[in-house]
């Protein structure tokens, strides 16, 4: 009979198969375990094995009246869930107002930003915007600096976007927030949109030099998501001159190389009323998700449109009409299967299966009507810590 | 492995190999099963580079690290995975035997003690079977996923060389990682 004694490739190929609680545990083991699971190669490797499985499916739920944001968590995407009381966002739950999910989900890490619930004519406070850096799996966070803009007093500034991605050639997290200006009392061009970027490695933002001759429609919740290291966000550009209307398209922010690009919206046939869009993924292309804005329509359909190529415009393809469907509010995106994923006008999850056409409620055990579906990620623990800035290798 | 002056029947799917264990038991087994033990196929291919082709004897090829009973378990195992020269089966086959294959596995573990996984995992390794490592070494991390700190230690054989309050300090940062865990 073999001894307890087997390699130790063979340790740590069992090793890397249990879920971050265990090996959270197990560090106690004796300190050689201890280093392994801190191994930037052990670490992927772990990765590897629970992104090959179905990942689980994270689902924020916000509160109608105090904004109130939470997350359930459902092993597969297609089980009832429960309100996971680990999920909760270790901070902002103070004085929370927005709490959104910045495009995906990381090597097992996900960005949260809390943006000030603004009254009107109210100028944006630098302190009011947090971003913190979230694995939850290793229950650790770290909320980022805050960066002061400096500007004359008599000019105006907004945030209009901020990005969440991986640089997988430095092997870092980076964050990139846009700032845009305006300035009454000027006639003229206003000044460029400054662009910053936060590294986790030097735990600072630095400015780049970068053109960006476009507003973006900052909302993580509908139009932004993180697809080929890069995170896009749906934008338009004025045309000129005026009153040529805007023209809609997606900006692209790659996190290697920290520069913009445009990718064009597809062509849509004639379209009469009010269309909304969804911006997501689905099978590892850019999708969108066209649906009417009238009111008044019990039964709603949604045209997805898939980029086959990406940043080809030619290859935008209608891929599917799925439809009528009732009772729903509006699409949320797209599962890991390609379930596509979309909220019940009582504000939970509903997912619709394309092969069968059948939909399916997502309960979630403890969760009161008030709160209401806002974003789903697929999520994949990790060991990967924030903290102590350990390089995740490929 | 050493080299016998017996020669190997010529390939065929209903063709034979004995493999003789440890405890000198000799197992018949088909060849495309055999294959799946890739040390066992290159015992099988250095075979074949040899001149002499003598019909009607089969080969024996030693294997004194692997235990019968442990043999038998991982042929037995072998024998359920799809068959690369199988025909192609249709989508309800397809089906149908992965639901055998899955019935299977559950009875297979649910008889198996620790202790036994451990030399499944040691053999399989020696045999270089892939299909066969990756199934026990998922059933050993099942095993383990929800036990304590003293059970894992005590089933590797490690030795904590933690200090005492080094492992308490330890142990109340993550306390959370700690709740929930199998009695010992």
């Amino acid at each position: 009979m073999a001894s307890a004694n087997l390699p130790e490739s063979l340790v740590e190929d069992i090793l890397s198969r249990l879920p971050v609680k265990s090996l959270k545990r197990f560090t106690c083991v004796n300190k050689s375990w201890s280093t392994l699971f801190q191994n930037p190669g052990f670490i992927a490797k772990h990765h590897r094995h629970f992104s090959q499985k179905n990942p689980t499916l994270l689902v924020s739920h916000r509160e109608l009246i105090t904004k109130n944001t939470v997350l359930s968590s459902h092993p597969v995407s297609n089980d009832n869930g429960s309100l996971d009381l680990n999920l909760e966002t270790p901070f902002f739950n103070d004085d929370m107002q927005e709490l959104n999910i910045l495009g995906a989900c990381i090597n097992g890490v996900i960005c949260l930003y809390d943006r000030p619930f603004l009254i009107s004519n109210q100028h944006p406070n630098d302190d009011l915007y947090r971003i913190a850096l979230w694995n939850p799996a290793i229950r650790e966070f770290k909320v980022l600096p805050t960066r002061h803009v400096h500007c004359p007093s008599h000019v105006d500034y907004t945030y209009e976007g901020f990005g969440f991605g991986y640089d997988h050639k430095s092997n870092d997290f980076k964050v990139v927030r846009i700032v845009s200006f305006w300035d009454d009392s000027i006639v003229g061009p206003d000044r460029p949109p400054l662009v910053e970027v936060y590294t986790l490695s030097t735990d600072s933002w630095r400015q780049i030099d970068t053109v960006l001759d476009a507003s973006i429609l900052s909302d993580p919740c509908k139009s932004e998501i993180y697809l080929n290291g890069a995170y896009h966000w749906l934008a338009y550009r004025s045309e000129q001159p005026w009153p040529h209307g805007d023209t809609e398209l997606i900006i692209s922010f790659d996190m290697s190389n920290e520069v913009f690009q445009i990718i064009k919206m597809p062509e849509l046939e004639d379209v009469s009323g009010m269309i909304l869009k969804n911006f997501s993924v689905l099978n590892d292309c850019l999708a969108l998700i066209f649906y009417s804005a009238e009111e008044t329509v019990t039964a709603k359909n949604f045209d997805i449109w898939m980029m086959y190529e990406y940043g080809v415009k030619e290859s935008w393809i209608k891929q599917f009409v799925v439809g009528p469907l009732v009772g729903i509010e509006r699409p949320l995106g797209f599962a890991k299967n390609g379930e596509l994923l979309l909220v019940g006008n009582n504000g939970l999850v509903v997912l619709y299966n394309f092969g069968s056409g059948e939909t399916k409620k997502l309960e979630v055990g403890g969760l009161p009507d008030s709160f209401h579906a806002l974003q789903t990620i697929a999520y994949v623990e990790s060991l990967v810590s924030i903290t102590s800035r350990i390089v995740f290798q490929n | 492995m050493s080299n016998t002056s017996e020669n190997p029947k010529p390939s065929s799917s209903s063709a034979k190999m004995t493999l003789k264990t440890s405890d000198n038991e000799l197992f018949e087994v088909e060849e495309a099963v055999a294959m799946k033990f890739c040390t066992v196929k290159q015992y099988f291919e250095d075979e074949k580079d040899s001149d002499v082709a003598a019909r009607g004897s089969t080969t024996v090829i030693p294997l004194p690290n692997v235990h019968s009973a442990v043999l038998a378990t991982l042929i037995s195992y072998g024998k359920k995975l799809p068959q690369s020269n199988a025909v192609a089966d249709n989508h309800e086959e397809e089906e149908t035997k992965k639901k055998e294959r899955k019935k299977y596995e559950q009875g297979l573990l649910k008889n198996l003690m620790p202790g036994e996984l451990l030399d499944l995992i040691s053999a399989a390794n020696y045999l270089d079977f892939k299909e066969g490592l990756e199934f026990f070494n998922q059933a050993l991390a099942d095993h383990i996923q929800n036990k304590s700190v003293e059970y894992v230690r005590k089933f590797f054989g490690i030795k904590n060389d933690y200090e005492p309050h080094e492992e308490e300090k330890y142990r109340e940062e993550y306390a959370w990682a700690f709740e929930g865990v199998d009695e010992d």
